[in-house]
């Protein structure tokens, strides 16, 4: 590489150095992403022609997306997702936000370990009593108790990501606002929940998706009642409950959002994923 | 009572986060432990009686189990590693500059964030034997088709390659990160010294990032011991419970077989296995090395 950059013209380099890159990060980037490719392809096709993998064109239908949302419960478990997946970022967020900023400011070492502890704790080891006692109470079978349970999932993780956004807010800010007269429950509404906005964002969409994606959970404390998106897509894991073209349709359903979501944000999505785990 | 929340900040401030944690991790905490000591059966035996530390023995008999343990390993262990080696090679892509690095930066993590259950479905019709892709590919070269999740050997290593494909963006993200955080004298220097890239790589790169690659390894591994979603909706734990990792064990143990009682034995030894391993692995972290 660096005899080429010696020897040839520096406009010819650029162009070799960009068509490289172009390729090396394509042979990367291309295995990964065909899966997805292949998913909403597939979707369109019919099924008989899934007996012929050869076949790689043929004419796009959309029918299979009108059996998903007809013969199966997709939709409802949609909806009954969007209620658990949202009340269970709020509560997350609001939760998050409280106590990170304890943790970043007034250095809650022992509330840190715990919460770090909770973090850790295998969903099978909670969902076993979780289970137990939503039986005895009444909660098994209900939105209320899904939110409840998805609380593991977001409270943690919303605490641990918040801590790293609250610690890149400098403490003067704070400080003046407290030698302004503030009280500390003025200055943390007024300095630091309006600086944190972009990190709360964030964090609330990533635990909204990792909340989305949980499937265990639903499975187990939902029952035949509320079962919510992945519960619905899992039954399509049977050969018997529909073509493949409706498999694909229904799990492009679900991926398609978060796709949007990604590409809008991918920049504060890397950032939340990763500052809560070198900041540990 | 503004005061009074301002004065005792840490206080108000944590109530909500508390309350709800004790209430769905606290309790379970207490009831898990309370029932692995007893012989509960859901339908069979719903008057449990205190059976002692019965339940964490009779375990250890049970073959089952005891595969379990090492097919947890022989899962995680390789894709942990399979997404280490690719995450540290697309990290050191994604390091350089070049024409479109965002686009594909995001395209590159949408395995991560997609849901496992819908993204093992595609993976169901890929491994399909007769009509599968996979299979097609393969014999379009002039090679034998493969069994994929229907022969016990090739199983497990059909869902390490899911792993791997669906969560080696994440290890990625956290090493560029690192790459991103690295100090840029030491590489001067040795550039000055007339070091070849690979020597800077294996001498320079690799030591600094060690925070980064453990901290990576200990949440991943974490991930890959508790996987859950792919392997049941793939392979159900077959064939023959081959891919039956202890997660799995645990979940049919207590909601198909209804053991409730070994079942909460096993995830309070499943919980400190997890703990036992991250110990192990942050161990390396805090080791000095010197060169």
């Amino acid at each position: 590489m660096d005899l080429l950059k010696k020897y040839l013209p520096r406009n010819l380099f650029r162009f070799l150095e960009f068509i490289l890159a172009q390729i090396l990060v394509l042979l990367v980037v291309v295995p990964f992403f065909f899966i997805f490719f292949y998913m909403f392809w597939n979707s369109l096709k019919p099924d008989y022609l899934f007996f012929e993998p050869e076949t790689w064109f043929f004419e796009p239908m959309w029918s299979n997306y009108t059996d998903v949302f007809e013969y199966s419960d997709l939709l409802s478990n949609v909806y009954n997702s969007l209620i658990i997946s949202g009340f269970a970022t709020i509560i997350g967020i609001i939760c998050g936000l409280l106590t990170a900023y304890t943790i970043a400011r007034y250095e809650m070492k022992k509330l840190a370990l715990t919460i770090l502890f909770t973090k850790q704790l295998p969903f099978i080891t909670a969902i076993i009593p979780l289970w137990l006692m939503y039986k005895n109470i009444g909660l098994l079978n209900s939105h209320l108790g899904i939110i409840l349970a998805h609380l593991v999932i977001t409270i943690p993780f919303g605490v641990w990501i918040m801590v790293g956004f609250i610690e890149d807010i400098p403490k003067e800010l704070e400080e003046s606002a407290w030698i302004d007269g503030a009280s500390r429950t003025q200055a943390f509404w007024k300095v630091i929940v309006p600086l944190s906005t972009p990190g709360l964002v964030a964090t609330a969409i990533l635990c909204f998706i990792f909340s989305w994606n949980n499937f265990m959970l639903a499975l187990v404390l939902g029952g035949f009642d509320v079962s919510t998106a992945p519960v619905s897509v899992y039954k399509y894991a049977d050969p018997e409950a529909g073509g493949s073209g409706q498999m694909m349709a229904a799990a492009t359903l679900v991926t398609i959002p978060v796709f949007f979501i990604v590409l809008m944000i991918q920049k504060q999505l890397a950032s939340g994923l990763t500052v809560g785990a070198v900041k540990q | 009572m503004k005061e009074l929340i301002g004065r005792n900040i840490t206080l108000f401030f944590n109530l909500p986060t508390v309350f709800f944690l004790f209430s769905i991790v606290g309790l379970p905490v207490f009831v898990v432990i309370a029932t692995s000591f007893t012989d509960w059966q859901l339908i069979n035996k719903p008057d449990a009686d205190f059976v002692w530390l019965e339940n964490y023995i009779k375990p250890w008999q049970d073959e089952r189990w005891v595969n379990a343990i090492g097919h947890t390993f022989y899962y995680s262990i390789a894709t942990v590693l399979g997404q280490l080696l690719i995450g540290l090679l697309t990290a050191l892509l994604f390091n350089r500059n070049f024409a479109g690095k965002a686009f594909y930066r995001s395209i590159w993590m949408m395995p991560m964030i997609s849901m496992s259950v819908a993204i093992s479905l595609v993976w169901l019709l890929f491994f399909d034997p007769p009509y599968g892709v996979l299979n097609f590919w393969i014999t379009s070269i002039g090679l034998e088709p493969l069994e994929w999740t229907i022969d016990p050997v090739s199983a497990m290593p059909s869902l390490i390659l899911v792993g791997i494909w669906h969560h080696t963006p994440f290890m990625t993200l956290i090493l560029l990160s690192g790459l991103q955080s690295l100090p840029k004298e030491p590489f001067e220097a040795a550039r000055i010294d007339g070091a070849k890239r690979w020597q800077m790589f294996l001498y320079i790169t690799l030591p600094l990032m060690r925070g980064h690659i453990i901290i990576a390894l200990v949440l991943r591994s974490v991930f890959a011991v508790k996987e859950f979603d792919t392997i049941i909706a793939i392979t159900d734990a077959g064939p023959n419970w081959v891919t039956e990792t202890m997660n799995l064990n645990i979940y049919f143990n207590a909601f198909e077989y209804q053991y409730l009682g070994e079942a909460s034995a096993k995830g309070v030894i499943f919980f400190f296995m997890l703990i036992i391993i991250q110990v192990f692995l942050l161990h390396f972290r805090k080791r000095e090395w010197t060169y």
